[in-house]
C-alpha cells in the first residue's frame, strides 16, 4: 500500500469515529432532553414551589411533590388525558389566580364533571396524551380535534346533553333554535334537530297578497325591505328574479281577488289595532331615536302598505288561520267592519311614503310569460324554496349537504377552497355562515342569511355539536326531559288553536313565556277574577306595559276557558300545606307582619308604598272595580309564594325572607282578607267541563 | 520509571493475569493473534469470525474500494435488532393499543428515542443495501465464482425492503394503513395467484373459481380481504420474527460464501 493511500485511511477512519461519535451524542444528548428538560416538569416544579409557599404561608407542614407525567384514565370513554401532567393547579382552589398552565378551572364545572371521570378532552378537544404543548392542544396536523377556545367548549356539552335545550350551554341551546328558525333544517339534515314546522309562510295565496313590483324588490334583496327578517339573500339575476316572481304571482286566491274594494275608516281602525294589542307581537312604530317599537313574533310591520293588497289583509284578519295555518296570530273575532277599519289602518299607517313616490315612477313590471312562468317553476325547486316555504301539495327534499355529523367531519374532507382561514372545522363552518360565497365556492347554492357575529357564532357551536362521538355509554348521557307538549283535543284545545295562547303564554313545556305562565293558574287564582280578566283585561292588570289584546271572547267562550283553567291548570300538591294549617291563621298577626316586614316599599296598599312590584290594591278611578290581591290569588299559592317565590317562579325578585310556617300562614291569610267591596262577584253559572278534559300528554 | 512506563507494565501484567487465568483460557483456547499462525488459528476456533476469510488482500479491504457499505449494512442489522427487541416491550400489535403505544414512545415513555433510531436506521439500511450492491457491481464481484452469493445477496435485499414495508404498518396510522392496503394491491394483480392477475383463471377447476379475492396472494398477505386486525398480527410476525429469522440465516451463509468464494474480491 502506497504512503497517500495509507494517509488517506486513517483520514477516513478519524472522520468515520467522528461521525459515529456525533450520532451517539446526539442520541444520548437527545434522551437527556426528552428526560429532563421537557417543559412540564418546569410547570411541575414552579406548582411544587408555589405548594411549597403556601404551606410555609399558612403554616402547615410541606409535603413532597412528585415531578412525574399524571394523567386521567378514562376507560369507558377509550381516552387517556395528560392534560394535568402541566395543567397541575387544575381542581386547586387556592390557584385561581395564578396564570395559565397551572390556573385551577374556572366556574363550578369541575364539581359536576369530575375531572377524574370526565377528563379534560371530552369537553375541551385537543390530544388528550400527548406532553407537548403544540400537540396537546391539537394544533399540528392531522389532528381532527384541536382545543376548543371560549364559548365553542358549548359543542361538545352536546355529547351528553341531548336534550335541544343545554341551559348550562346558552348558545348551544340558541344555535340549535337558530337551525330551527332559519330554516337551515329545511335544506340540511341535521340529526337530532329536525323541523316542526315551515321556517317561512305559506305562499298559496302570494299572488293575491303582494305585488309583483313589491316581489321583484323582494326576491333582488330581501334585507333591503326587512333588515332583519329572517329570507335569506340569493343573489339571483334580474331574469332569475323575474322569473321566480312570474312563477310564484300564478298563486292567486280568486275569492280575494273577486271580492270587491271597500274603503274602511282609518280612525275607527286606530281603536281596533289599540285594542288588538298588534305592538305585543309586531314592530309598529319607530320611538324618537329612530328605533323600531314592538314585539318580534310577528313580521316587522312598519312597510306593510308599500306590500301588501288590502283585500288580502282583509280577508287575513278576519281568518289568519285559512291562510296561514301555522301562525302564532291569533284569531280575533273581528267584524267586517273591525276587519276593514284596521285593513284600512294598517296600509295608511304603515307605509314608506318616498319608496310609494318612487315606485309611481317606474312603469308597472309586466306580467309573467308562459316561458318565464316555467323557468320560475324550475328555480323555485331548484333554490329549495320549498325548504321554507309550503306551495300547493308540493314535497321537498333537502337540497343541501347532509349535516348530521358535520361536527366530527376530517378536516381535509371540507371544501375550503383557497380561502385564508385556519383549516378547522369551527372557522370552516363561520366563514360559511357569515359569507357563502367567501370559500370560492362557487357553486354553493346556499344564500346570504346576514347573520350577525353572535348568531354565526351560536350557529357554529350547534353544528359542531353534530357529532359522531358521543357519549360512550347510557350512563353518561343526560336523559331527556321528556317534553309535555299541551294540545287537548277537547273544546278549550279549540279555542286555545283559535287564539293562540301558547303564542305568549307558556302551558306545561309548550308555548313562549311572553305573558304568564299558565300551568298552575287554578292552584294561583281565582275562578271568578280569571273570568272577569279575559273579560276586560285591562281594566284587571294596569301595571303591566303590555296587557293581553281585547279578544271580545263571547262569554259562554270566557267562561269554558275560566272553568277549564281552574279545574285543569292545578296540581293538587302546590295548596297542600296550605289547607291543612289554614284554620291556625291568625290575619291580625299577619297585619302587623306585614307592616314589620315593610312589604309596603314594594307593593302598594291603598295608594301608598312603592311600585317595585305589583299593587295590591289596584286603585285607578276609572275602573273602581279593579282586583285586589285577596279577589285574585288563591291561599294555596300565597303561601308557598311566601315561603319561597324562587321555587315558583325562579326569576322572580320578591326576596325570600324567611318566614316560619306560622308567619306565612297568617301573612296569607291577612292578604286574604284583602278584598275590593266593590268588586262584584257576579254569580257564574259553572260551564260544562268535561271531566274527561284532561291535557293530552305526550312524550 | 515514567509514569508511561509504569503505566504500560502494569497494564501488561494485568492483561497477562487475565489471559493467564482459567476463565480466559475455556473461552478463548489460544494465544492473542500476533503472529501469522495464531492469526489463522483465532480465525478458525471463534464461532463468529470462523465465517470470515483467514486472511484479506490489504486492497481488497481498503474503504475507497468496499466503501464498507456491507459492514455498515450489517451493524445497522444489529442495531434494528437491539432497538426492534427493545420495542417489543412496549408495543402491542392490536387494534386497541398499536398506535396509542407508539403515542406513548412518542408523549411518555422514556428513552422513546429509540424509536426514532430504530426508524433512521431502517431507511439508513436500505440505503446501504443499495450502495452495497452498487459498488459489488462495479468491482464486477458478481462474477463467477461469487454468481451464488450475489443471488443470496438479492434475496437479501428483498428481505430488507419487505422488512421496511412490514415495519411501516405497526404504527397502525392512516399513512400505514393506506400504505398497505395499495402496496397489498401489487399482489392482487399477481400472475395466477393474484385474483385479478393474469392467468388466474388457469386455476379454474370444475366451474370452481380457485383464485378469488379470499383465497388469493393478498388474501394470504393481510389475513383477510382488506387490512385489519389480522393483517396487524401477520404483519408484526413477519416483521419481528420470520424476516428476521431468515435475514441472519442467509446473512450467515452469505459471510459465509465470501469466505469460500476467495475471500474479498481484489481490484484487478
Amino acid at each position: 500500500m502506497y504512503e497517500s493511500d495509507k494517509s488517506r485511511v486513517a483520514w477516513l477512519k478519524a472522520l468515520l469515529l467522528l461521525f459515529s461519535a456525533a450520532c451517539i451524542a446526539l442520541l444520548l444528548l437527545a434522551a437527556f432532553k426528552e428526560n429532563f428538560t421537557a417543559p412540564w416538569r418546569a410547570y411541575q416544579a414552579r406548582y411544587a414551589e408555589l405548594l411549597a409557599e403556601q404551606a410555609q404561608a399558612a403554616g402547615t407542614a410541606e409535603r413532597d411533590y412528585p415531578i412525574e407525567i399524571r394523567q386521567a384514565f378514562l376507560a369507558e370513554w377509550g381516552r387517556v388525558d395528560r392534560c394535568v401532567t402541566c395543567h397541575v393547579g387544575i381542581d386547586n382552589p387556592a390557584f385561581k389566580e395564578q396564570p395559565q398552565p397551572l390556573a385551577a378551572h374556572s366556574g363550578d364545572i369541575l364539581k359536576y364533571h369530575p375531572a377524574d371521570k370526565f377528563g379534560c378532552t371530552i369537553c375541551h378537544q385537543g390530544q388528550g396524551r400527548a406532553t407537548d404543548k403544540d400537540a396537546a392542544h391539537g394544533n399540528v396536523p392531522h389532528w381532527n380535534e384541536p382545543l376548543l377556545a371560549g364559548d365553542f367548549v358549548q359543542a361538545t356539552c352536546a355529547k351528553c346533553h341531548r336534550d335541544d335545550e343545554v341551559p348550562q350551554a346558552p348558545i348551544l341551546s340558541r344555535g340549535r333554535l337558530l337551525l330551527r328558525e332559519l330554516g337551515c333544517v329545511g335544506c340540511h339534515r341535521t340529526g337530532n334537530v329536525v323541523a316542526r314546522e315551515k321556517a317561512g309562510p305559506q305562499l298559496d295565496s302570494i299572488g293575491s297578497k303582494v305585488s309583483q313590483r313589491w316581489l321583484i324588490k323582494w326576491l333582488t334583496d330581501p334585507k333591503d325591505y326587512l333588515p332583519k327578517g329572517k329570507m335569506p339573500h340569493y343573489d339571483l339575476s334580474p331574469d332569475a328574479v323575474s322569473a321566480l316572481a312570474a312563477y310564484l304571482m300564478t298563486f292567486q286566491n280568486d275569492s280575494i281577488e273577486d271580492s270587491p274594494l271597500r274603503e274602511g275608516d282609518y280612525d275607527e281602525g286606530a281603536t281596533v289595532y289599540r285594542e288588538a294589542q298588534c305592538i305585543v307581537c309586531h314592530v309598529t312604530k319607530l320611538d324618537y331615536a329612530e328605533n323600531p317599537v314592538g314585539g318580534e313574533i310577528g313580521p316587522n310591520l312598519l312597510k306593510i302598505g308599500n306590500k301588501i293588497n288590502q283585500r288580502w289583509l282583509f280577508a287575513f284578519l278576519k281568518n289568519p288561520h285559512s291562510f296561514l295555518p301555522y301562525t302564532k296570530m291569533p284569531g280575533y273575532h273581528f267584524s267586517d267592519k273591525e276587519a276593514l277599519d284596521l285593513s284600512q289602518f294598517a296600509v295608511e299607517e304603515w307605509v314608506d311614503y318616498d319608496l310609494l313616490d318612487a315606485e309611481e315612477k317606474e312603469p308597472e313590471p309586466p306580467s309573467g310569460t308562459p316561458e318565464q312562468i316555467r323557468q320560475g317553476k324550475a328555480l323555485y325547486a331548484e333554490l329549495g324554496c320549498g325548504a321554507c316555504h309550503r306551495l300547493g301539495d308540493e314535497q321537498t327534499k333537502p337540497t343541501g349537504p347532509d349535516l348530521t355529523f358535520i361536527g366530527s367531519t376530517p378536516v381535509h374532507l371540507l371544501p375550503f377552497g383557497d380561502a385564508d382561514v385556519r383549516h378547522t372545522v369551527p372557522d370552516f363552518l363561520y366563514t360559511k355562515l357569515k359569507s357563502p360565497k367567501a370559500l370560492h365556492y362557487e357553486s354553493a347554492k346556499m344564500p346570504d342569511f346576514h347573520l350577525s357575529d353572535e348568531d354565526a357564532k351560536a350557529l357554529t357551536i350547534a353544528l359542531m355539536s353534530l357529532s359522531e362521538v358521543g357519549a360512550p355509554s347510557r350512563r353518561f348521557e343526560v336523559p331527556k326531559r321528556p317534553k309535555i307538549i299541551f294540545n287537548p283535543k277537547d273544546e278549550f284545545g279549540r279555542l286555545e288553536r283559535h287564539y293562540r295562547c301558547l303564542s305568549c303564554h307558556k302551558i306545561r313545556d309548550s308555548g313562549e313565556l311572553l305573558a304568564s305562565d299558565l300551568t298552575l293558574e287554578g292552584n294561583r287564582v281565582n275562578r271568578e277574577w280569571l273570568y272577569h280578566y279575559m273579560n276586560k283585561p285591562y281594566s284587571m292588570r294596569r301595571t303591566l306595559t303590555i296587557a293581553m289584546p281585547i279578544f271580545h271572547f263571547p262569554d259562554d267562550e270566557s267562561r269554558l276557558m275560566a272553568d277549564y283553567m281552574a279545574h285543569v291548570f292545578v296540581d293538587s300538591r302546590l295548596g297542600a300545606a296550605w289547607r291543612l294549617i289554614r284554620d291556625q291563621a291568625v290575619p291580625q298577626r299577619g297585619k302587623a307582619l306585614f307592616d314589620a316586614k315593610g312589604c309596603i316599599a314594594c307593593h302598594q296598599l291603598h295608594g301608598t308604598g312603592g311600585d317595585v312590584g305589583p299593587s295590591l290594591t289596584t286603585q285607578v278611578p276609572e275602573f273602581p272595580h279593579g282586583t285586589w290581591v285577596g279577589d285574585k290569588l288563591k291561599g294555596e299559592w300565597i303561601y308557598p309564594w311566601l315561603k319561597n317565590p324562587q321555587a315558583l317562579l325562579p326569576e322572580s325578585i320578591e326576596p325570600n325572607l324567611g318566614l316560619s310556617d306560622q308567619e306565612a300562614i297568617d301573612l296569607t291569610a291577612y292578604l286574604l282578607t284583602l278584598k275590593n267591596p266593590e268588586f262584584q262577584k257576579p254569580a257564574i253559572q259553572k260551564s260544562k267541563v268535561q271531566k274527561d278534559a284532561e291535557p293530552q300528554e305526550k312524550k | 520509571m515514567s509514569p508511561g512506563q509504569w503505566f504500560r507494565n502494569s497494564a501488561a501484567s494485568a492483561g497477562d493475569m487475565v489471559r493467564g487465568s482459567q476463565v480466559w483460557k475455556s473461552v478463548f483456547r489460544h494465544p492473542l493473534p500476533l503472529d501469522r499462525r495464531n492469526r489463522i488459528v483465532v480465525m478458525l476456533t471463534n464461532f463468529f469470525l470462523h465465517l470470515h476469510p483467514v486472511s484479506a488482500k490489504k486492497q481488497g479491504i481498503a474503504l475507497s474500494y468496499t466503501w464498507c457499505m456491507g459492514g455498515v449494512t450489517f451493524f445497522l442489522f444489529l442495531v434494528e435488532t437491539v432497538t426492534g427487541v427493545l420495542l417489543m416491550f412496549y408495543y402491542r400489535p392490536t387494534l386497541e393499543w398499536a398506535y396509542w403505544d407508539i403515542t406513548n414512545l412518542r408523549d411518555v415513555i422514556s428513552l422513546g428515542i429509540l424509536r426514532e433510531v430504530h426508524r433512521w436506521g431502517a431507511h439508513a439500511m436500505v440505503i446501504t443495501v443499495w450502495l452495497h450492491m452498487y459498488r459489488v457491481f462495479l468491482t464486477g464481484s458478481y462474477k463467477p465464482p461469487r454468481e451464488f452469493n450475489w443471488v443470496i445477496g438479492v434475496i437479501l435485499l428483498v428481505l430488507t425492503l419487505l422488512l421496511s414495508f412490514t415495519g411501516y404498518l405497526l404504527p397502525w396510522d392512516q399513512l400505514a394503513i393506506w400504505a398497505i392496503t395499495v402496496g397489498s394491491n401489487m399482489a392482487r394483480a399477481h400472475p395466477i395467484i393474484g385474483h385479478e392477475g393474469p392467468g388466474q383463471q388457469i386455476l379454474f377447476v370444475d366451474g370452481v373459481d380457485m383464485i378469488t379475492m379470499g383465497t388469493d396472494a393478498r388474501f394470504a398477505l393481510l389475513g383477510a380481504r382488506f387490512v385489519g386486525e389480522e393483517t396487524l398480527n401477520r404483519f408484526y410476525i413477519l416483521h419481528c420474527v420470520a424476516i428476521p429469522l431468515a435475514a441472519a440465516m442467509l446473512l450467515a451463509i452469505h459471510f459465509w460464501r465470501v469466505r469460500k468464494d476467495g475471500g474479498i474480491s481484489g481490484p484487478l
